[in-house]
């Protein structure tokens, strides 16, 4: 079933289109889930609430974009409303970067890690970090973008990411001396 | 000099030269390489990277978003609506049992709490006619069990020719255990102070089928011969005094012998028309109780009557508990005919 006849169906209601549509993407999104909210079981109940909302909002879906984008843009929004839910931002956009936290070299370590482990280390990161990490560098937002989603300031998204990638460095570098 | 030379000059001395960028820049040209080999070490190691969700999350959704109202709730609702019926016809099953057992069981107990005190007036019904049983006050009856207690035997076994009869005496045998013993002097001092309760509660009894000879009146039945005076009778089984206790019978009939030759018939009867005329005098006794309906309250009476009360009208407690406005009561000695209507 092509993706114009799963989204028909889909429209139509019939269960098994809905059931293949979530197969098809429930995995993906999950992950995406996942790289916002540290509990699993709170990233499984935003891709529950996402996937609703994907469901409700299907007939808005133009078929001009990007479906698997149209969805993760939903997730992530679900992702973001969850987090402002559960874990304020404001709190955790205080400044984390001290010094022993900052990287003072840059990283060296090799990067053949495993999807998991990149998982674990994101979710090492304080939460205001890890979501502008997530949007600028995985997602493509720009850092208005980004102040407008968090209702933060431009230089705080740019002061954010720079020390989330600080951390992720320090960390990595960690991991590779590890290993 | 000519500008050409100029251009020269500064072409020649700058042309070549290299100028190495300072620490500082280099440094933060070095810090977006590694910004973007990070993002991009994450980007790629996490695109296509899919986790599993558990199978609860779709059934959730499934549930509570995509068909809220699907077959399984509607399976479930069929399971509750089923157990709830169940559950309901259970509970009026039992409940009406309960209720006939509740209804039947005063009657039980007037058998059981009052057989022992049974007075020699007994009464018998249409059922269980043709049973004479001469009346005598329970003293003799105490002290004549331990003389001849073959004898008394007689009557019962005259009794339970029927089937009903034999029904009877297993029952008032099984109810009247702790009394069977009615010689005993609780028992008849009992008998000696309440008998004219006892004696009207008999005639008011709604179960008089069910009442029938046990060892107390097997005793009686077999003192009747005794012949005791009528001075003896109490004064309990005065038509006033019957009236009073049988008032919600509706048409039960009690008659007391002071002797073979005399009878007293007293006659209650529901609704002030005339009585009937009296079955035989030296036979029993008994006009068979038109079918007496149960002592229950009527909650539609009630609430009606609650509605009379709060709007000030006058309230019938005759049409709330659902039984007689009047009751005629008619009591025969002799030649003389005593009769009183009553007022509920």
């Amino acid at each position: 079933m092509t993706e114009p006849d799963l989204i028909a169906a889909c429209l139509r209601g019939e269960p098994r289109a809905q059931r293949q549509l979530y197969n098809q993407f429930a995995g993906l999104m999950l992950t995406v889930c996942r790289r916002y909210l540290k509990r699993p079981e709170d990233a499984e109940e935003v891709l529950l609430l996402g996937f609703a909302k994907v469901f409700r909002a299907l007939p808005t879906f133009r078929q001009e974009g990007s479906f698997e984008g149209w969805i993760r843009r939903i997730m992530v929004n679900q992702a973001l409303m969850e987090l402002r839910r559960r874990e304020p931002l404001h709190l955790s956009f205080e400044d984390f970067a001290q010094p022993e936290n900052l990287a003072t070299t840059p990283a060296t370590a090799d990067t053949q890690l495993q999807a998991e482990e990149l998982l674990a280390l994101l979710q090492t990161l304080p939460t205001g970090y890890r979501t502008v990490f997530n949007l600028y560098a995985l997602e493509g937002y720009s850092h208005p973008e980004i102040a407008e989603a968090l209702g933060i300031t431009e230089g705080t998204s740019k002061s954010q990411l720079s020390k989330a990638r600080a951390l992720l460095q320090r960390r990595l570098q960690g991991a590779a001396v590890n290993s | 000099m000519p500008s050409d030379n100029l251009d020269d000059l500064f072409r020649q001395h700058l042309g070549g030269h290299a100028t190495p960028p300072g620490a500082d820049l280099q440094r933060r040209l070095a810090e977006l390489a590694e910004a973007e080999r990070l993002d991009s070490l994450f980007r790629t190691g996490l695109a296509g990277h899919a986790s599993q969700p558990r199978r609860a999350v779709w059934e959730r959704l499934e549930d509570e978003h995509l068909h809220p109202a699907g077959t399984r709730r509607r399976v479930v609702a069929w399971w509750q609506l089923s157990a709830a019926a169940v559950l309901l016809l259970s509970l009026l099953a039992g409940g009406l049992l309960w209720r006939n057992g509740h209804v039947a069981q005063p009657g039980g107990e007037l058998a059981t709490g009052r057989a022992a005190t049974k007075p020699p007036a007994s009464t018998t019904t249409g059922s269980t006619q043709g049973l004479a049983i001469p009346a005598e006050t329970a003293i003799p009856a105490a002290n004549a069990i331990s003389s001849a207690p073959i004898v008394a035997k007689e009557p019962i076994a005259r009794t339970s020719t029927s089937p009903s009869e034999k029904n009877k005496k297993a029952w008032a045998s099984q109810a009247t255990a702790p009394g069977i013993s009615s010689s005993s002097p609780p028992i008849a001092s009992t008998t000696r102070a309440g008998r004219a309760a006892t004696a009207a509660q008999a005639a008011s009894s709604h179960h008089l089928p069910r009442r029938t000879l046990d060892a107390a009146t097997g005793q009686l039945a077999r003192t009747g011969g005794r012949q005791s005076p009528a001075g003896q009778l109490p004064p309990a089984t005065t038509p006033a005094a019957l009236a009073a206790t049988t008032a919600p019978g509706l048409a039960l009939v009690a008659t007391t012998m002071t002797n073979p030759s005399e009878v007293v018939e007293v006659e209650v009867r529901r609704g002030p028309a005339p009585a009937q005329p009296a079955v035989g005098l030296a036979s029993v006794v008994a006009t068979a109780p038109v079918a007496s309906p149960r002592r229950r309250l009527r909650l539609g009476g009630l609430l009606r009557q609650a509605d009379h009360l709060v709007h000030g009208e006058p309230v019938s407690l005759a049409e709330a508990t659902g039984l007689a406005e009047t009751v005629t009561v008619e009591a025969r000695l002799g030649g003389r005919t005593l009769r009183r209507t009553v007022q509920l």
